[in-house]
C-alpha cells in the first residue's frame, strides 16, 4: 500500500518518526491526481505550487514544534463551494468560474493553520444542488468503484477523491444528504455535524438553515480528527454554538456500547434495495454484538420529509442566490443595455438548469398567495418532523438507517427526472430539517460489488457517541477499498 | 396549481432570470411534475403547530460595534467584471436628459 492510501492516523506516526515527509506525501498525492483525475474527475482545480510550499512549511513545523496538530502535513481536498483565499472557487458553476476568493472559509482557515496541505478544489453539483455530481460545468464525477456510475452528490468529488487516494481527507457540505450519500456510494466515512457545530462562514450558501460543512475520510478515527480541526464557535457565523470543546477522537476504541439503537420501520419499507437492507441489518447486529440493545422505532413524519425539505430548501436557495447579480463578483453578461438586463442576462447565462429550476420553484413558493400554503406549511411540518425525532430519542440513543434506497446508480440514469432525484433523499433530509448529527460508515458491498453505508443519527451534539458506534461497526466490517489503475 | 409558460415567465421576471423559450417550456413541465408532487404536503394536518424556521432557539445576540480596518479592498474589487476609479461600473440607471 502506498502511504497516500493510509489513514491520517497511520500517516501521523510516519511523519512523527520522520519516515516520510509532508513534501513526499504531497508529491505522491499530486502524482496520483495526475494519473487518476482524468478517470474520476474529482478535482476541478489543482494548486500544486500552493500545496508544495504548504508541505514544506508543515515539514518545518513537524521538525521543530512539540505540540502539533495531527492534521499537520496531511494533504486535503476541499469541496469547491468553500472559499479558499487565492484559489479559484467555482461552485461548479459558470457563474463563479473565474471567482478567486479574497478570504478563506473558517473551516478551511482552521485546517490550514493546523498545517494541512491544500491540494485543490473538488467537483460537485452546481451550488450543492443535486444528488449525483452530474450537474457540474466541469463534467460528471465518476465513481472509483465503477466509473460508469455516479459518485453521489453533491459532494461527489470529495467522496471520490478520498476513496481513490487522491487526497487523505476532504471537506464536503450537506444540506439534504450531500456528504452522506456520496460517502455511502464511494465506500468512505462521512459526517454531517449538528447544525451550529461547524462554522458556515465562507461556504456558498444553498439553504442556510440546513447547510453544514463536514469531513469525508477513510475511517472513523480520521473523521474524528478532522472534526476536531474544524468544530467550534466562530464569531463570523452567529449560528455556531459556544462551549462545545470535545476531543472527538478520544475513547473511540471503547468497544462496550451500553446504548439503545432504534430502527425506524418507515426507513426499511418498500423501495429499499434488498442488498442495502441486509447490509444495514448486518451492521446493526454488529452494534448488538458490542453491547447495544436494538428496538423498532417509528418516524411517521418520514412520509412528507422530502416535500418539507424541498419546499424549505428551494425557498432559502431562491433568496440566497439573489446575491449573484453579475456586478461585485461572478459572471457578467457584457451585452446588457441597462441594469435590470444586466441582472437577468448574467443570471440567465451564469446559472445551470438545475439551479434555475430551484430558484424558480423557490420564488414561486414564496410568491404572494403561495407563501402560507406552501412555505409556512412546510415550516409547520418541519416542527412535526423534529418533534418526531426527539420523541425517538426519549427511548433510543441513536437511530440506525440506510443512507439511500440503492447503491450508486448509472451516470445519466436519473438526470432527466429531477423529481425522482429529489425523492431518493428520503433517508437523509430528516437530519437536516431537525439539525441532527448523522454519520455514514461503510458496512458492506452489494452483489454488484458496490459499497453500502449505514447512517447513524443522534441527538444534537452527540457526535462522539455516533463516532464510537461507527468505530465499532468499522472494526467488524474492515476497510472497503476500490482498485485504482496505478495499484494494479 | 397548473404551471404554464406564462406563469414561468412571471416567476422568472421576479427572480431576474432570462430564460430561452425552450427553457420556459422545460420548466413549465418540471414545475407541474414537481409541485404536483410536493403539494401532497397540504394533506398533512398541521393544525396548532408553530412554524419552525430554524433548529436553534435563535435570539438576537449583539456584539460591540467596533470598526475594523479592511486593507484589502483591491482584492475585493478584483472579483468584479468592471471597475473604474475604485468603483463598480454598471450600465446607466437614470436615462440621460
Amino acid at each position: 500500500m502506498s502511504i497516500i492510501d493510509m489513514t491520517i492516523k497511520e500517516t501521523i506516526d510516519l511523519l512523527r518518526r520522520r519516515e516520510t515527509s509532508s513534501r513526499e506525501l504531497t508529491e505522491l498525492a499530486l502524482e496520483r491526481i495526475r494519473q487518476e483525475n482524468s478517470r474520476i474527475n474529482a478535482f476541478i482545480t489543482v494548486c500544486a505550487d500552493v500545496a508544495l510550499s504548504q508541505a514544506e512549511a508543515a515539514d518545518k513545523r513537524l521538525g521543530t514544534e512539540d505540540r502539533i496538530s495531527p492534521l499537520c502535513g496531511i494533504p486535503m481536498g476541499i469541496k469547491d463551494n468553500l472559499c479558499t483565499r487565492g484559489v479559484r472557487t467555482t461552485c461548479a458553476s459558470k457563474m463563479l468560474e473565474q471567482f478567486i476568493p479574497p478570504y478563506d472559509a473558517t473551516a478551511v482557515e482552521r485546517l490550514l493553520s493546523s498545517g494541512s496541505v491544500l491540494l485543490g478544489k473538488l467537483n460537485m453539483d452546481e451550488f450543492g444542488m443535486g444528488s449525483s455530481s452530474e450537474n457540474s460545468i466541469f463534467g460528471s464525477v465518476r465513481n472509483p468503484w465503477d466509473t460508469e456510475r455516479v459518485a453521489g452528490g453533491s459532494s461527489g468529488g470529495s467522496a471520490a477523491a478520498v476513496a481513490s487516494g487522491l487526497c487523505s481527507f476532504a471537506l464536503g457540505s450537506d444540506t439534504g444528504g450531500s456528504i452522506r450519500q456520496p460517502a455511502s456510494f464511494c465506500g468512505v466515512v462521512g459526517l454531517k455535524p449538528t447544525y451550529g457545530l461547524v462554522s458556515r462562514y465562507g461556504m456558498a450558501a444553498f439553504a442556510s438553515s440546513m447547510d453544514q460543512i463536514g469531513p469525508i475520510t477513510r475511517d472513523v478515527t480520521d473523521c474524528a480528527l478532522v472534526l476536531n480541526g474544524i468544530a467550534g464557535h466562530d464569531p463570523r457565523d452567529s449560528t455556531t454554538v459556544r462551549g462545545i470543546g470535545e476531543d472527538y477522537s478520544h475513547g473511540l476504541e471503547q468497544d462496550e456500547l451500553q446504548i439503545r439503537v432504534g430502527l425506524p420501520k418507515e426507513y426499511f419499507g418498500s423501495g429499499l434495495d434488498e442488498d442495502v437492507k441486509n447490509a444495514v441489518y448486518k451492521a446493526v447486529s454488529m452494534l448488538e454484538e458490542a453491547g447495544a440493545v436494538l428496538g423498532e422505532s417509528s418516524l411517521p413524519t418520514t412520509d412528507y420529509a422530502v416535500e418539507a425539505h424541498f419546499i424549505i430548501s428551494s425557498s432559502e436557495a431562491s433568496s440566497n442566490l439573489a446575491r449573484y447579480d453579475g456586478i461585485r463578483y461572478g459572471y457578467q453578461n457584457a451585452n446588457a443595455k441597462n441594469l435590470e438586463e444586466l441582472y437577468r442576462l448574467s443570471r440567465g447565462d451564469g446559472f445551470g438548469s438545475g439551479v434555475k429550476r430551484r430558484i424558480l420553484l423557490g420564488t414561486h413558493i414564496l410568491s404572494a398567495g403561495y407563501r402560507d400554503q406552501l412555505y409556512i406549511k412546510a415550516l409547520r411540518a418541519r416542527k412535526m418532523i423534529t418533534d418526531d425525532f426527539m420523541k425517538n430519542f426519549e427511548s433510543f440513543d441513536l437511530i440506525a438507517t440506510p443512507v439511500y434506497p440503492e447503491t450508486a446508480f448509472r451516470l445519466g440514469e436519473k438526470s432527466g427526472n429531477p423529481l425522482e432525484m429529489y425523492l431518493g433523499d428520503i433517508y437523509t433530509v430528516g437530519a437536516n430539517l431537525a439539525g441532527l448529527p448523522a454519520l455514514v460508515v461503510p458496512c458492506g458491498l452489494d452483489r454488484k460489488g458496490l459499497p453500502i453505508g449505514i447512517q447513524l443519527v443522534g441527538k444534537p451534539f452527540s457526535e462522539k457517541l455516533l463516532l464510537r458506534a461507527g468505530y465499532a461497526i468499522e472494526q467488524r466490517v474492515g476497510r472497503l477499498k476500490p482498485k485504482t489503475k496505478c495499484q494494479g | 396549481m397548473e404551471a404554464d409558460r406564462d406563469l414561468v415567465r412571471k416567476i422568472a421576471a421576479l427572480a431576474m432570470l432570462e430564460l430561452s423559450p425552450e427553457e420556459e417550456a422545460e420548466f413549465a413541465r418540471d414545475m407541474n411534475l414537481i409541485m404536483g408532487y410536493m403539494e401532497r404536503l397540504s394533506e398533512v394536518d398541521t393544525h396548532g403547530i408553530e412554524p419552525m424556521e430554524h433548529v436553534l432557539p435563535l435570539e438576537n445576540v449583539l456584539r460591540p460595534d467596533i470598526p475594523e480596518e479592511f486593507s484589502r479592498s483591491d482584492d475585493l474589487l478584483k472579483c468584479a467584471a468592471m471597475v473604474k476609479d475604485n468603483c463598480y461600473v454598471v450600465p446607466s440607471v437614470v436615462d440621460a436628459l
